[in-house]
Parts: C-alpha cells; sequence; structure tokens
C-alpha cells in the first residue's frame, strides 16, 4: 500500500520544488506556535494578496483551508474529512476543499478546539477570524458562514471586482473598481484594528509589500525561463514552488528561497537541461490540478515525452504592474488593490483579441499556448468546482479554432480521489499522442510557428 | 505463413482475429469473458489460429487491446483502445471518417485522420447510460435478448421518455412503466432514444467530420443505430464485424511497431 502511496506523489525535476513543501508547513507550524503564544490566527480563502497581507502586517498569522486541503489529498489523508463533512450533510458536489474544511473543522469542534494528534501537517488551529474573498468563485461566498456550523467567529468578506474584457476597457470602469477595493481594504483594516485593539502598522505594510513585489519579479521571471525549449520544469514542480509565493510573497525566506528557484531554472536553460529527458510534445494544463495523484505526469512524461511546460493561471503571478501603475501611488492599500486587480485583468488585451469572455480562466491560456508552444491542452474539469470547469469546454474550442491545438479532457477532482480514474486517464492520453501529432501537422500547414 | 494476431480482451467479450497483411482477416473468434482474463485472452486466440489452421509459431506479431489486456501472457504489444478501434474502423471502412464505438464499459467517438490515426476522440464519462451496459441491464429486466431489442425498438410507437440519465435510475422506472402498462417495444425505443440523445452528445463535441461508422457490441444493435441516426440526422454506417474492429486495430498497431522497430 505505502508503495503505490509513493508512486502516485510526483518526483519533481527540480531540487527546490521539492524543498518548496517546507513553505506549507511552515505556515502551520508558525499558526499553532501563535496560538500557543496568546497571538491570533485568521484561516483565509486564496484572496490573490489582498488581505492576508494586511493581515499579517498587523501581527496575524494566516493559514490557508485551500492549501490545507492540497495537503490533505496529496498526502492521501482527505478522504475522512471528506467523508464526515457529508455525514455532516454536505452533499459530494460541494467543492472538495470546502468539503475537506468542513470535516476537518467538525472534528477540531468535537475535540473541544484541540487539533486532533493524527491531524494532517500537525492541523490547522482555531481561528479568530475567517477571512473570505469574493473573486473567481461562487461557492466560496458561503463555505466560511458554512463554517459558522462549527466555529463562533466572525467572517469578513473582501469583495473584488471581476469585469468582462469589452467591459475593462469602458471608460472610468477600472479606476472605479480600485477605488471600490481601496474602500473595501480600508473597512477591512478598521475591521482588524477593533478586533485585535490595535491601530495598523502602515511602514509593516510597506515592508511586506515590497517584498512580496520583488517575490514575484523573481516568480514572473522563472515563468518566463520556462518558455525555453525543453522546458525547464515541470507543472508538477509549479504547483510545489506556487505554495510559497501564493501564501507567504510578503516573507524574507521566500525571497530568498525564489533566488534560489531562478537561479536553479536559469541554469538549466542555460544548459540546455530537459525536465523530461527528449522532450517530443508541450502540453498545458487547466486549471485545478489532482493533488492526490501528481505521479501521473511523471508517469505521462516517461511514458510519451511530454513536458506540461505551462499551467493554471490561477496560481500564477501576474506580469510585474506597469510603472506608471505604480507611480506616485502612496497608499499601501491602493497598490495592492492595484496588482490584485490587474491579476484578473492582465488578459484583458487577449481577451478582446481572440473576442473571449471570461478574461480568467480562459484569455491568459491563449497567450500561453503560443508563448510556450504548446502542442496540446489537458482539460481536467472538477466534479466540485463550477469556476475551474464551466470555461475549459470553451477553452477547448477557441484554442483549436484560433490556434489548431487540441485538448483532452480528464475528469477528476481536486481532493477527491475517488472521482478520479488514473487507468482511463492515462488510456486517453496514450490516444491523445496522435491526436497532437495529428494537429501539429494542420498547424504547420496553417503556417503558425509551431 | 507469418500473420499478425490481434487480441481485444473487454469487459464482457474477448475478441481474437487473424490477419494477413495481403489477402486481410484469416480468422477471428469472440468468447465471453466470463470472470476471467488471462483464460478468456489464450482460449479466443487458439480458437482463432485453430480456425485458420495456423499455430502461435506462425504469429509474427500479437497486438492486445481493451480492459483485459495486461493479463495476456506471452510477448504482444499492448496499446489504447481508442487508437486500436481507430485503426480497426479504418482498415475494415477506409471511407469512414469517425466512428463511434459502443462498447460494453463506455462509448468512444473518435475523429479519424486519413491514415486511420486519432484526430481528436470523446469518452463516455462514469455513466453506464451512455455504453451497452445499459442494454444488457433492461434487456435481462425485460426478459428479452440483446438480439430482440433492435427489432422491437422499430416498433415502438410512443417510445417512453426517461426522466432520469441514469441507468440504475432507468432500471427502477422501467420497472414502475411496465407495472403502469408501457409496451416492450416502447420501453426499448425509449431506452434507445435516452442512449443515442446521450452519445449525439459526445458527437458534437468531437464535431464529427465525413462518414460515420458505427462499431463495438452496441452497433449490431439496429434499433440503436437507427436512433444515433435520427440524433444525428446523418447515415450512420455499420462496420462490416463490428465486435473485431479493436482487435483488427491491435494487430495492424503491433505490425507498425514492428515495422518501426
Amino acid at each position: 500500500m505505502e508503495e503505490k502511496k509513493k508512486k502516485r506523489s510526483s518526483a519533481k525535476t527540480l531540487q527546490t520544488a521539492r524543498e518548496a513543501g517546507y513553505f506549507g508547513k511552515k505556515m502551520l507550524a508558525r499558526t499553532r506556535s501563535a496560538v500557543e503564544a496568546g497571538q491570533p490566527v485568521g484561516w483565509a480563502m486564496v484572496e490573490w494578496w489582498l488581505g492576508a497581507t494586511i493581515a499579517k502586517a498587523m501581527g496575524v498569522e494566516m493559514v490557508f483551508p485551500e492549501n490545507y486541503g492540497a495537503f490533505c489529498a496529496a498526502s492521501r489523508t482527505a478522504e475522512a474529512n471528506l467523508d464526515y463533512s457529508e455525514s455532516d450533510g454536505f452533499p459530494s458536489t460541494l467543492c472538495g476543499y470546502a468539503r475537506n474544511c468542513l470535516g476537518y473543522t467538525r472534528r477540531l469542534k468535537e475535540n473541544g478546539f484541540v487539533i486532533p494528534a493524527d491531524a494532517t501537517g500537525g492541523g490547522m488551529p482555531k481561528p479568530d477570524f475567517l477571512l473570505a474573498c469574493g473573486a473567481a468563485c461562487d461557492a466560496r461566498y458561503k463555505w466560511f458562514q458554512a463554517l459558522g456550523r462549527y466555529l463562533d467567529v466572525p467572517v469578513w468578506l473582501l469583495e473584488f471586482p471581476q469585469t468582462g474584457s469589452r467591459e475593462y476597457f469602458l471608460p472610468g470602469n477600472k479606476e472605479e473598481n480600485i477605488r471600490f477595493m481601496v474602500g473595501e481594504l480600508r473597512s477591512f483594516v478598521s475591521f482588524l484594528e477593533s478586533l485585535l485593539g490595535r491601530k495598523m502598522d502602515w511602514d509593516a505594510l510597506a515592508e511586506r509589500l515590497d517584498i512580496l513585489f520583488k517575490t514575484h519579479a523573481l516568480a514572473h521571471a522563472v515563468d518566463r525561463l520556462r518558455l525555453a525549449v525543453p522546458s525547464p520544469a515541470m507543472s508538477t514542480d509549479f504547483w510545489a514552488l506556487m505554495i510559497p509565493h501564493l501564501y507567504l510573497p510578503d516573507d524574507p525566506e521566500t525571497l530568498a528561497f525564489y533566488g534560489r528557484v531562478y537561479d536553479e531554472v536559469k541554469y538549466k536553460v542555460d544548459h540546455n537541461i530537459g525536465a523530461v529527458p527528449n522532450e517530443r510534445y508541450r502540453m498545458m494544463f487547466a486549471e485545478l490540478p489532482p493533488w492526490h495523484t501528481l505521479g501521473f505526469f511523471d508517469e505521462v512524461a516517461e511514458r510519451h515525452g511530454v513536458a506540461f511546460a505551462f499551467e493554471s493561471w490561477n496560481y500564477h503571478v501576474p506580469p510585474p504592474l506597469p510603472a506608471g501603475e505604480k507611480e506616485g501611488i502612496g497608499d499601501p492599500l491602493e497598490l495592492i488593490a492595484r496588482y490584485s486587480y490587474h491579476k484578473f485583468h492582465h488578459g484583458a488585451d487577449a481577451g478582446v483579441k481572440y473576442g473571449v469572455d471570461p478574461i480568467i480562466f480562459t484569455a491568459p491560456y491563449l497567450e500561453y499556448v503560443q508563448d510556450y508552444r504548446i502542442d496540446g491542452l489537458m482539460c481536467h474539469p472538477l466534479v466540485s468546482c463550477r469556476p475551474a470547469t464551466y470555461t475549459l469546454m470553451h477553452l477547448r474550442n477557441v484554442l483549436l479554432e484560433k490556434f489548431k491545438v487540441p485538448s483532452v479532457v480528464v475528469e477528476g477532482d481536486i481532493v477527491d480521489m475517488r472521482v478520479f480514474n488514473e487507468e482511463e486517464a492515462h488510456a486517453k492520453m496514450d490516444a491523445f499522442i496522435e491526436t497532437m501529432d495529428y494537429h501539429r501537422e494542420l498547424r504547420r500547414k496553417e503556417g503558425l510557428n509551431w | 505463413m507469418a500473420v499478425l494476431a490481434g487480441l481485444d480482451v473487454g469487459s464482457l467479450l474477448a475478441k481474437a482475429v487473424i490477419l494477413d497483411e495481403a489477402e486481410g482477416i484469416l480468422a477471428h473468434s469472440v468468447r465471453l469473458v466470463a470472470g476471467n482474463f488471462q483464460t478468456a485472452a489464450r482460449d479466443v486466440l487458439n480458437a482463432a489460429l485453430d480456425n485458420c489452421g495456423l499455430t502461435a509459431g506462425t504469429v509474427a506479431s500479437l497486438g492486445t487491446t481493451g480492459l483485459g489486456a495486461g493479463f495476456v501472457n506471452g510477448p504482444s504489444l499492448r496499446n489504447t483502445e481508442i487508437s486500436c478501434q481507430a485503426r480497426g474502423v479504418h482498415y475494415l471502412l477506409p471511407r469512414a471518417g469517425s466512428v463511434i464505438e459502443i462498447g460494453d464499459q463506455s462509448t468512444r467517438v473518435i475523429r479519424l485522420t486519413g491514415q486511420g490515426k486519432v484526430a481528436d476522440c470523446v469518452i463516455s464519462d462514469k455513466c453506464a447510460m451512455g455504453s451497452g451496459r445499459v442494454l444488457q441491464v433492461i434487456a435481462r429486466v425485460l426478459r428479452i435478448t440483446l438480439e430482440e431489442m433492435g427489432g422491437l425498438s422499430q416498433e415502438a410507437t410512443r417510445p417512453v421518455s426517461f426522466s432520469t440519465g441514469c441507468s440504475v435510475f432507468v432500471e427502477t422506472e422501467v420497472i414502475s412503466r411496465i407495472a403502469e402498462g408501457a409496451g416492450v417495444a416502447d420501453i426499448v425505443g425509449g431506452l434507445h432514444r435516452a442512449m443515442a440523445v446521450k452519445i449525439g452528445g459526445m458527437a458534437d463535441k468531437a464535431r464529427l467530420e465525413g462518414d460515420i461508422a458505427a462499431a463495438g457490441g452496441g452497433a449490431c444493435d439496429p434499433g440503436l443505430v437507427k436512433m444515433l441516426e435520427k440524433v444525428i440526422g446523418q447515415k450512420v454506417l455499420v462496420v462490416d464485424r463490428p465486435l473485431l474492429t479493436g482487435a483488427v486495430g491491435a494487430a495492424l498497431m503491433a505490425a507498425e511497431s514492428r515495422g518501426r522497430g
């Protein structure tokens, strides 16, 4: 059994990627230490650097239940939490991250808010507040509210306007959205000041933001290094490396770590070292991965010479903010608002150019596919996730029509491995190799340059 | 003489073909798996060889495919069902541009390249409703044979409309409809329509092109094929010996690999 479990986790091709799991464990450990020291702790949804950075600048240790869900799935310990949430009435079609969190929190409550001894990664301690976010996903509006069944702590929701491709360019639209977001952040600061009984430390926030931007600049540079053929890294490397840049980008240790990531990837590019020996195909993955079976990608690489060269818009840092947009912004809240808004809208030009909506989960891929010379897309529709699924068939059609890049669809879930059929996934990939060969020829005939 | 052999070991049936590159299919055999892939694979291959008076020593290459392909003893080259179906249909019906293969466990809709390779494909999701399995389940409930279904379906005057897309619930619903007095022909007609709508959706997704060929066990059911034609709005050509397409493709792919090797 142990042998089987080992086989399913990814070996990763970068040394730094193998080390990145440390940051997830560190995050969990810091929150537990904070509770012991009487310091405040919060649980946050992924909110693309809006609120958690602010909370941390006020001395709150933050942990992310979505990351915890991925951690539980990757270590194949999520099923007990999933079952426990289902036995309390939550349907199996709810978000896998939410069900894992609800099951875990139910156990936490029933244990008198003492973390169960067998909790994965040492567990998440009871929070003092919950930070929700309206970005990307409708299910997330209700998930933290539903935690009220087990936790009697305040929930703060940060709204996040996401506009369509053409709407993005409407006169005044962007600035109005930024003003709205700054207002949201200001209210959040007031909430925290009231909850914690202390004033915002603006210097600490500015310092954290400075580190965040430096970390993200490196993360983006790494993404651009991955344009190289052969691909110096795989998606499985990225999914490990994203933990520090998504959850702890404002930590000096993350910044130092990303310096090492950059150096490692740069070395591989400079010396023409591919992640996959004899790379034959370059694929892209959309959108949220099957955390429980990442070894699948290693096997596909081994069998067919497939490098998963790029992936998951959701988790990538955006291109750096245009210099003009940063200049003269003295208010760190406005800088945060502009940057997070930029993350969700940097694909607007591509959205308009190719006539696609929504920008998120769709438009950026139209640029990636050309930049990274992609032969095929692996779509991973999730039984339990509408936002990461409903765009996939649209994206599949657009990539085929505009770029003659085919897709293979493999159904599954982020956390629930019971709905992922690995044999079937391999059978589909085996046949997809011929499909990529055929479309490569079509692209050549149409004058597309990859 | 050296021949090519292909084995398609499915969940219900094991199929073997013996192929001569110049003369085409020399012999074949089909038998029930009956819960033992290894025995079924061995016996069906031996039976096919017996049928053309050859021995295992004359087999230059053996290609395998199907759910039970991993249980085949001896040297062989295993390939995915999708690619084998594509090759097999192209070999048996070269004019086909697309394939609908309705197997026991799943249905595959494949768009072909001019060389019989996979230009695109869609596989039914984890649901028996779009596969041949549901035909067996309902045939058992109605106490009719699979062979009878095709004719009955075409006699339907008021095909039953099922309120569910799930084979488990369809089984329950069929029992209720029988109790309500619905005729067997209308029930089978309704079932075929429900399956055809599901498979038609896959065909849309795969953007089928050219002549459409049907293969697999489902293609042996003329009622289902007729209903597919209605839903898709195009003639569906049934491949000659539709159960053998996977085995033929497996034999051809093994030969291709041998040629490359």
